[in-house]
């Protein structure tokens, strides 16, 4: 499944509550207060209905960053464009 | 009826409790995803009163004010004597990440009545550890107490005392299905059993087994082996 850069951004921001501009590949789990465990649930829920996956546990905690999501989706078979 | 597998009997976190009693009827309930409860025991004492006079927890707290040893000495005796109790009208139950303790849940209701037969209960939830409070696994020891509460103790309602300052634990109760029914400086939050099954639905992997998830990869449904 191929997926525009831009649309991880908008899940993130959307999820969070926060400005886009502070979806970067670095911005990290609890480096912010927005994100904390409710907001991670929220962003699994909104990665797995915009994708259409279910995501394993395992991933799900380990999606500790942004680029660690994007690595992990692709494990899922999402190819950025 | 929510399908997450019941522990095996034999194999309850709980041992054997005595028939008809809350801590039985919950006992099925009370472990998955590498988390499980059970009644406190004398190596808790001190350990709990640390977490319920650390800020992080009693300021949070419907009564934040701390609790002094002499109290808290008094309180633990009760509730290890009410674990066994046909007529405990509460269970604490500590929750642990493996081997390891993590934080306290507990049901009280608010009749009098006995917990084993009551319709509502009163839930309360506090993680003591900051790598598990700061993480998605903190669903984890809720999901399991209410799972119990609903499929074990048959209940039909639970609710929270939220303070209104605390939005983390307002949207984490909303993300488990609760709303709202009285607000002003203390909220009174409600869940049902059915908005709890809705609203858990997609949660019930966390305290699953692992063997048992499954995943979707480009559309197709895979059975993880």
């Amino acid at each position: 499944m191929k997926a525009e850069n831009q649309i991880l951004n908008t899940l993130f921001t959307q999820s969070l509550g926060i400005p886009s501009d502070l979806v970067t590949e670095d911005l990290a789990y609890n480096s912010l207060p927005q994100w904390d465990s409710t907001a991670h649930l929220q962003l699994v829920m909104a990665l797995e209905n915009h994708f259409g996956i279910t995501l394993e546990t395992e991933d799900m905690l380990d999606m500790s960053s942004v680029a660690k999501a994007r690595s992990i989706l692709e494990k899922y078979g999402v190819e950025w464009v | 009826m929510i399908t997450t597998e019941k522990t095996d009997r034999a194999t309850s976190p709980v041992g054997t409790a005595p028939a008809g009693t809350a801590l039985q009827k919950l006992s099925p309930w009370l472990s998955g995803g590498g988390f499980s409860l059970r009644p406190l025991i004398e190596e808790d004492r001190d350990l709990v009163l640390t977490w319920r006079n650390s800020p992080a927890v009693r300021l949070q707290m419907v009564q934040s004010e701390e609790i002094d040893r002499p109290t808290h000495e008094r309180w633990f005796e009760r509730q290890a004597t009410q674990a066994q109790s046909l007529h405990a009208q509460s269970l604490q139950l500590m929750a642990q990440k493996g081997d390891r303790p993590v934080g306290v849940c507990n049901l009280m209701t608010l009749q009098g009545e006995p917990l084993a037969e009551a319709s509502t209960a009163e839930m309360g939830y506090y993680l003591g550890v900051d790598d598990v409070r700061g993480s998605l696994l903190a669903f984890v020891p809720a999901l399991l107490t209410l799972n119990g509460a609903f499929e074990g103790l048959g209940l039909q309602q639970v609710q929270a005392r939220v303070k209104a300052s605390n939005l983390a634990a307002i949207r984490f109760n909303q993300t488990l299905g609760y709303t709202t029914v009285e607000s002003g400086p203390l909220l009174k939050m409600v869940l049902s059993a059915s908005d709890y099954r809705q609203a858990s639905a997609g949660l019930q992997r966390l305290v699953r087994p692992a063997g048992n998830q499954a995943r979707a990869v480009n559309g197709n449904m895979k059975t993880k082996l």
